[in-house]
């Protein structure tokens, strides 16, 4: 069992701020990204989240005839919370909010609850491009979650536990990221999925006239692009304790350790947008169920036979 | 530059082309480049209205639905020319700025949706109150750019209506593997990103697969003189007027730029566009000829993009050849004319009669509306507009 405590409850307040600094972080790489993409200078890039913020903030919002208001707002507001729970059960040195015995599991969960939320933003406005979008997400989702869920078995057979904290513990020496490189790999990929981002964006896409963000504007529109650079660096954080041994490291102090990594896993993330192709959920679909699906369930079998060699 | 540019960033300006407008099209969006101005993909996320080249009675009713969806703060401009195009939008941030401008025409977009919501309130009592109290200030006639379709099938299905007076879709007469499936009509038109001019689709849609598909309006060939292309925008030299092989080759990048960013491939898009800026700008075609040749490399070398597009090689040879693959050659095609028109400008390509739009339907049905998408921008309708006028 690692030395790990579990924060105040009153901490609580901080852990949205902390993920919106780092999802900020990530913004600034994606905005100096697409903007040195256009030919702009890498000043305008840094704050180009900003000014796109103070313009949506400024923006009036505008609700299409007939939309299915609640459900299409359970959605906008619903990313970036769940985006928030995900991060609960995850580390951040020697600090973890909610210290549950099966963190892992209620971090699928929550990737799981990005199904529902990005179907309705497709389904609450009422309108053709974000309908045939949200179908477009679950197509993808269809894909990558079962190699998702085996992404995230794998790590916790490994260790013994599906409790985060001893994950991390459980990598001494040998990050899981070296020896699981699959299960990495597919979990990065799932991150960019259920985010809808870079070549998995098919739900939030030009050809869809942006598909469920067509009809989003104002404040409804920053909470959606918010929430997913949210969900992102949620994602990236999680691949910290997870693949990349916690906050363990030379000099620095876990918790510097835990976000740096995490920042780098996010930079990764966030370049990922207008540097590949889209794949089409059609083929993903294919790759996921033909070649990731079991390539990952052999990752497990094989952290499973470590496991048991080294117990 | 005026000192209202330097202030406003980020604008997002819907671009709307119609049929004589492709020319005033590239150099507003040579301005946006310069001004670090965004394209924006949907009525709902822009904030400039910037209608280039001048609308006829269809398009104008086209363009007026657009511009009541902009949420606002929101300016509006119509380029018939490409003379003016930086002061206009230089005029159009001064507007954004303007309080009592912007007040005004919230108060329009209020009183417009209140009228919408009445009419509708009318055709469906179900929904009265909820449109009476819902939030006024913002509903909007129309749901995006279907909102066509609305309105068209209200005034011919009215006993179909279902909530707020939008039929509800019908059964389809056949049903797709044995599967009952329902239909419902989508028009694609002005104001959907990378769209070409003058073109108007109807489809037929099973959820998101297109079963029918009908042209409503096609562009029409206008001669060169006509399209608004100025002098200035072909550079110096007689060999790059607007009818030249220079700035053909630029519509040509253009048009795989088009193909490139609805694929989701930002970098190689921005490739493309900068070849075709720097043609328009003048610049000397043999770099920019070099540059859309290792473009074409890198696109056809690209593993990602031939599976995403076409699937798996393994494939036999079908009979006909799929619909992604036909998207991907034909992007290669633009590319290579692109850069054989510069290397050599009494080059055919392009002059040959091509393709029809009609001939779309034959690869577009039991397709997703995406691979509709691309099929169209990858018939480069802009570029033949003004090539074979």
């Amino acid at each position: 069992m690692p030395d790990i405590t579990q924060a105040a409850p009153v901490w609580a307040a901080l852990v949205p701020l902390g993920l919106l600094a780092l999802a900020s972080a990530g913004a600034v790489v994606a905005g100096v990204s697409a903007t040195r993409m256009r030919g702009g200078a890498v000043l305008a890039g840094v704050i180009s989240p900003f000014t796109e913020t103070s313009r949506l903030l400024r923006q009036r919002r505008r609700v299409p005839v007939a939309a299915d208001r609640v459900l299409w707002h359970v959605a906008i507001g619903g990313i970036p919370v769940v985006a928030v729970l995900m991060v609960v059960v995850v580390p951040i040195g020697p600090v973890v909010l909610a210290d549950s015995p099966v963190g892992i599991v209620w971090f699928n969960a929550m990737d799981v609850l990005l199904w529902a939320l990005w179907w309705l933003a497709g389904w609450g406005p009422n309108s053709a491009h974000p309908l045939i979008a949200g179908h477009r997400f679950l197509g993808l989702a269809l894909a990558y979650e079962l190699p998702l869920m085996f992404a995230l078995t794998a790590p916790a057979v490994a260790a013994g536990s599906l409790r985060v904290a001893d994950v991390a513990a459980a990598q001494h020496g040998l990050w899981f990221a070296v020896w699981m490189p699959v299960a990495f790999a597919v979990y990065l990929l799932s991150t960019l999925a259920f985010s809808s981002w870079g070549p998995f964006a098919v739900a939030a896409h030009a050809d869809l006239a942006g598909g469920v963000l067509a009809e989003t504007s104002g404040v409804d529109r920053w909470l959606m692009l918010a929430g997913r650079h949210l969900v992102l660096a949620a994602g990236a954080l999680m691949a910290v304790p997870l693949f990349l041994g916690g906050g363990a490291g030379p000099l620095l102090g876990p918790v510097v350790w835990t976000v740096l990594k995490a920042l780098a896993v996010l930079m990764f993330l966030e370049l990922a947008a207008g540097r590949l192709p889209l794949i089409r959920p059609e083929r993903f679909a294919e790759l996921g169920w033909v070649v990731l699906l079991p390539v990952t369930v052999l990752q497990v079998l094989v952290a499973a036979v470590v496991a048991l060699g080294g117990a | 530059m005026t000192p209202a540019l330097a202030v406003r960033r980020g604008v997002h300006v819907l671009v709307v082309a119609v049929a004589d407008g492709v020319w005033v099209r590239l150099a507003v969006e040579r301005a946006l480049r310069d001004l670090g101005w965004v394209a924006a993909w949907s009525p709902a996320d822009a904030d400039v209205l910037a209608v280039c080249g001048s609308p006829a009675d269809a398009e104008a009713a086209a363009v007026k639905q657009l511009w009541q969806q902009l949420p606002g703060p929101r300016a509006r401009v119509d380029l018939a020319t490409a003379d003016d195009v930086a002061a206009s939008l230089a005029r159009c941030a001064a507007a954004l700025d303007d309080g009592g401008l912007q007040a005004v025409l919230a108060r329009e977009a209020d009183d417009a949706a209140q009228e919408a919501g009445r009419g509708r309130g009318e055709m469906d009592h179900n929904r009265h109150d909820e449109m009476e109290h819902g939030d006024h200030s913002d509903m909007q006639h129309g749901g995006g750019h279907d909102q066509m379709n609305h309105g068209e099938m209200e005034h011919g299905d009215m006993e179909m209506s279902g909530p707020a007076g939008i039929p509800l879709a019908e059964g389809a007469d056949d049903d797709r593997d044995e599967l009952e499936m329902d239909a419902w009509h989508v028009v694609l038109g002005p104001g959907l990103p990378g769209w070409p001019a003058g073109l108007v689709l109807r489809t037929t849609l099973h959820g998101d697969v297109v079963t029918a598909l009908e042209t409503v309006a096609a562009p029409a060939s206008g001669s060169p003189g006509d399209l608004g292309g100025p002098a200035d925008l072909g550079g110096p030299g007689d060999r790059s007027g607007p009818d030249g092989p220079v700035p053909h080759a630029a519509l040509l990048a253009d048009a795989a730029a088009t193909v490139l960013d609805l694929a989701g491939w930002g970098v190689a898009a921005a490739s493309a566009r900068r070849a075709r800026d720097d043609l328009l700008d003048g610049r000397a075609p043999g770099p920019v000829a070099d540059a859309l040749e290792r473009l074409a490399r890198r696109v056809r070398r690209s593993v990602l993009l031939r599976w995403s597009l076409q699937g798996p090689g393994r494939r036999r040879a079908a009979p006909r050849p799929s619909a992604g693959r036909v998207v991907r050659l034909r992007l290669l095609a633009l590319l290579d004319a692109a850069a054989a028109l510069l290397r050599n400008p009494a080059h055919p390509v392009g002059r040959e009669p091509a393709e029809e739009p009609e001939a779309l339907a034959d690869l577009a049905v039991g397709q997703e509306l995406g691979t509709l998408r691309l099929l169209v921008a990858s018939l480069a309708l802009d570029a033949r507009a003004v090539a074979h006028a």
